[in-house]
């Protein structure tokens, strides 16, 4: 096999990789952190430092986010963290905040009479939660958090930043031992085919959830 | 039966209090339909909300066959009392059948085929059986109140309370709870619910209690009086005849 092409399949996994894990993070923490932050659920104190977080979060650069994870941080607990662990907790903890607004927006657009009604069927708050609340808000959220999986995939490429081999780290190497910029195009196309699967996947998804039509 | 005793509730604090009911006596008793009737803003809402434990903060007593509300359990609760609400509130995600036996499944005390059947009595007696597989959004706002009540039935309560029942139905679909209201009756549910549709108080008259600013203006007993022995309440129900 080309060299270039053995090269360029292991940056699509690294990214593939370092997206997925730091999906992973950031949908479950997110997801918890959404949910604990919403209306009917938050303490005002927590509802607080979640918004303290997100404000943090959603208002630095995730590139400035990526070199204090890795340069930074180390040096204020005195050791070591190797990039691609930087990177993934990097990508997850930015996820995090981004996931924890939609999932709480999410929450707080189902109607409380959803609650009340549970409440009067004799369901836990947390059995309302999970077989009552989360089904309805799953559906008016699917469409912002597949966006944020699409944004996670292509925000892997300043993971090379801190030389982590992902996708356009590759791109990047190959033209310049190249000097054939066509390589960043494959890159791209790359990038599209992986969001375009997942946009294909995510659209059956959301016709899977979406019971006000095709009945 | 439901028993209120002295029943205040109040929001705000200060000079920002409002009263929304004034130390209110009142009984829901077994077998009967008992309408509380009166004006927007009366209290008649937040009356039933007290009832069926969604309002908590008030002072007072409700005590249900006995017991005082805030000792039963939530199991013995909903077993009790089932509620149905102005805007149904059915779960959107669940079809008309999974509506009606979710709460029992989740509760556990029905094997789904038990459910199953149970769901489909319950939506025959309602004259809904037919839609068992729609969904709630491809339902009329009628269709959707017959199911809120098979649902409210489902937990086998004794007592049924209804919030405005009539607020999103036609006049056909009135009339159409009026029998299924009386149809209760005969199945040994107590009934409550909070109104101002004067024809259909007309339809389903038993017991009145008429609400005015959060306290109980009259009473009216269909089987101890005349209607003239509660001016005020005939006076509201003549109104309707004149619509």
């Amino acid at each position: 096999m080309n060299p270039l092409i053995s090269l360029f399949i292991t940056g699509t996994l690294t990214t593939l990789g370092v997206a997925l894990a730091g999906l992973c993070i950031g949908m479950t923490l997110g997801c918890l952190l959404g949910i604990a932050g919403s209306r009917k659920m938050a303490s005002p104190l927590l509802a607080r430092a979640i918004q303290v977080y997100v404000f943090v979060m959603q208002g630095t650069p995730l590139y400035v986010q990526l070199l204090l994870m890795c340069y930074a941080l180390p040096l204020i607990w005195n050791g070591n963290i190797s990039p691609l662990t930087a990177g993934i907790i990097t990508i997850g903890m930015n996820s995090i905040a981004y996931v924890a607004q939609i999932v709480r927006g999410g929450v707080n657009g189902v109607p409380s009479g959803q609650w009340e009604a549970a409440y009067v069927l004799g369901y836990s708050q947390s059995a309302t939660l999970w077989y009552i609340i989360l089904p309805q808000m799953l559906r008016t959220t699917l469409p912002a958090l597949i966006n944020e999986t699409i944004s996670l995939i292509k925000e892997t490429s300043i993971m090379g930043a801190v030389g982590i081999v992902e996708l356009t780290k590759v791109a990047r190497d190959t033209v310049s031992r190249t000097l054939e910029p066509q390589w960043y195009i494959i890159a791209a196309l790359i990038y599209l085919a992986l969001t375009g699967l997942l946009g294909m996947g995510a659209q059956a998804l959301e016709r899977k959830f979406d019971y006000d039509k095709g009945h | 039966m439901i028993k209120g005793t002295n029943l205040t509730l109040q929001y705000g604090a200060g000079s920002n209090t409002k009263t929304i009911l004034n130390a209110v006596n009142f009984t829901i008793p077994q077998g009967r339909i008992t309408a509380f009737v009166g004006k927007s803003g009366a209290g008649k809402t937040s009356l039933l909300r007290c009832c069926a434990h969604l309002t908590t903060t008030y002072t007072g007593s409700i005590l249900v066959n006995s017991k005082p509300l805030i000792s039963l359990s939530n199991s013995q609760r909903v077993h009790t009392i089932g509620f149905v609400f102005q805007q149904f509130n059915l779960f959107p995600h669940m079809t008309v059948a999974e509506n009606c036996v979710a709460p029992v499944l989740h509760e556990g005390s029905l094997t789904p085929q038990q459910a199953g059947l149970r769901a489909q009595e319950l939506l025959t007696l309602v004259g809904m059986h037919e839609y068992a597989d729609r969904y709630p959004h491809q339902l009329s706002g009628g269709q959707q109140q017959r199911v809120a009540i098979a649902r409210a039935l489902m937990l086998n309560p004794t007592i049924l309370l209804f919030d405005e029942p009539t607020s999103a139905l036609d006049p056909e679909s009135t009339t159409m709870l009026a029998t299924v209201l009386k149809n209760l009756l005969d199945h040994n549910i107590t009934i409550a619910y909070a109104s101002h549709d004067m024809q259909f108080i007309s339809a389903t008259l038993d017991r009145v209690y008429l609400m005015e600013n959060g306290c109980i203006q009259e009473t009216f007993d269909s089987k101890k009086q005349n209607r003239s022995d509660s001016p005020k309440i005939d006076h509201f129900l003549r109104s309707a005849l004149s619509f």
